[in-house]
């Protein structure tokens, strides 16, 4: 691991006491927040319950599989619309990656109502948005982060996208031999 | 807002059938498109639409659509979903993929999809409509998603108690302003000329909100922050005078551009619309039409966008009727 600046640290501070009570779990941070340069970059990697009770912990997948990290909420139409994209690119490459989405929803009870879209992915409901701080602060969505299987955030996408913009991105990505 | 529910079920394999000659092939979902869908289906052409993410474009992502007549208030994306099913109801194909390529100038029309396949039809109507135009400001492009947003349906909510400035004169500006002062401690908008363009009942609104500080005759040069957004630089445009405004967050809302940049065989204005007649819808290339906020005109509004798809599929039928009268003369 590379240094940390006093930034850093400060920020692992705070984020520590904000995880304190939470039921997200921060397995392990160095990042820079908000950087340009945040590309190639470790992600966070954390774990957390899913809105059906599940734990999804991104560290069973990393090395793996390439991760899609997409923060939304139900009241953003863009993100809607992504969403059978998402699914469709879940099921076309089920065994290259996997998909954790992010809601940042004000209620619970919005978000378990997208059940019936049948989501073939995880929903972890960000109540406080500390998943989004970890990741930069979000604050336009949909957003989407791709971390290779090194745990690096390699790409982050604002806006929607199509199955094929998706497919053709995390294809860079996924490691050559697996790649057909 | 209500959450509305998703209808973007993919048309099942049989009903598309690419080895299929369609009268029409439409070109973009949104009003335009779908009004189009819906007159061309009502005719009984072969007409298939393609959309690349869901259906209502631009209109989807306003909160509140209140000047469509005979319809008070409606939620944008509602609209979408509705402008879908009424024209599915009526027979229109609608394929989710994303145009890659179209070849214009023969009688027979191709359209290249981004999934490999490709589409044949007698006619096209383009209805791309028109996304929104950036800055082009130092700072801009490093705050998109940190602060810097164009749509505040999507990002007003993570600007809950905060300041943010808004970037424009138009209806949009002003709309989507009303909006995000739902969520806003303060809204200042940023506008270029002494006087706003959007609709008087919108200027009463702003006028009348506590929330809203105005800056007039100056122009956005510069977003400054650290980590994240904390203030812009103002240049007023009749003095000259620099200042910093603190704020938040962004809100652009200066204007569009129109989404015809793989129509290169079609006559365009400076600004890159479809020149389209008024008359008819028609374009420089016999066959094709265009409908909607991709042409060159002077309100792009939902109510413009459907009357020109409607009568862009009229005149396409019409023109189909033709061509297949004059193969069967042969």
């Amino acid at each position: 691991m590379r240094k940390l600046s006093n930034f850093k640290v400060t920020l692992i501070v705070l984020v520590t006491i904000l995880f304190v009570s939470s039921p997200i779990h921060l397995m392990a941070v160095e990042k820079s927040i908000g950087k340009e340069s945040e590309r190639d970059l470790p992600a966070f990697i954390f774990s957390a319950k899913d809105i059906e009770g599940n734990k999804v912990d991104l560290a069973d997948y990393l090395g793996k599989k390439i991760i899609v990290v997409n923060f939304w909420a139900t009241w953003c139409p863009p993100c809607r619309f992504e969403i059978p994209e998402l699914i469709k690119l879940q099921k076309v490459y089920k065994d290259k990656i996997k998909i954790i989405s992010v809601s940042l929803d004000r209620s619970l009870g919005d978000v378990k109502n997208y059940r019936e879209h049948k989501l073939n992915y995880p929903i972890i409901w960000d109540r406080y948005g500390e998943i989004a701080y970890l990741y930069g602060g979000i604050s336009s969505i949909p957003t989407t982060f791709i971390i290779n299987t090194e745990g690096k955030i390699v790409e982050r996408i604002i806006g929607a996208r199509t199955f094929e913009s998706f497919e053709y991105v995390i294809k860079k990505y996924i490691p050559k031999a697996t790649n057909k | 807002m209500d959450i509305a529910i998703m209808n973007l079920s993919k048309p099942k394999k049989e009903e598309i059938n690419y080895d299929d000659v369609f009268d029409v092939v439409i070109i973009g979902g949104g009003v335009a498109g779908f009004s189009a869908g819906i007159y061309a289906s009502r005719a009984r052409m072969n007409a298939v639409l393609v959309e690349k993410l869901g259906p209502g474009g631009q209109i989807a992502t306003t909160n509140v659509v209140e000047n469509y007549p005979g319809i008070p208030e409606i939620n944008g994306y509602e609209l979408g979903l509705k402008l879908e099913e009424q024209a599915r109801k009526h027979g229109l194909k609608v394929i989710l993929d994303e145009v890659k390529g179209v070849n214009l100038k023969e009688e027979l029309k191709t359209v290249k999809l981004a999934s490999g396949k490709e589409l044949k039809a007698y006619s096209v109507i383009i209805a791309t409509g028109a996304d929104y135009k950036k800055l082009g400001v130092p700072g801009e492009e490093k705050f998109i998603g940190r602060g810097v947003s164009f749509c505040a349906t999507c990002d007003a909510a993570f600007f809950k108690d905060k300041d943010v400035v808004i970037v424009g004169g138009g209806n949009t500006a002003l709309d989507e302003g009303l909006f995000i002062a739902n969520f806003a401690r303060s809204i200042t908008i940023i506008h270029r000329r002494d006087s706003f363009r959007a609709e008087k009942i919108l200027q009463e609104r702003v006028f009348a909100n506590p929330k809203f500080k105005f800056i007039f005759n100056s122009v956005l040069e510069e977003i400054i922050g650290n980590e994240k957004v904390e203030a812009v630089k103002i240049r007023n445009v009749q003095t000259g005078e620099i200042s910093e405004v603190k704020t938040d967050g962004v809100f652009v809302f200066i204007g569009m551009v129109p989404n015809t940049q793989m129509f290169e065989d079609l006559e365009k204005d400076e600004y890159g619309y479809i020149k389209a007649s008024f008359y008819d819808m028609s374009t420089n290339i016999p066959g094709v039409f265009a409908a909607g906020d991709c042409i060159s005109k002077f309100l792009r509004q939902a109510i413009t966008a459907a009357a020109d798809g409607a009568i862009a599929a009229v005149v396409a039928e019409k023109y189909v009727d033709k061509i297949k009268q004059k193969a069967l003369k042969k």
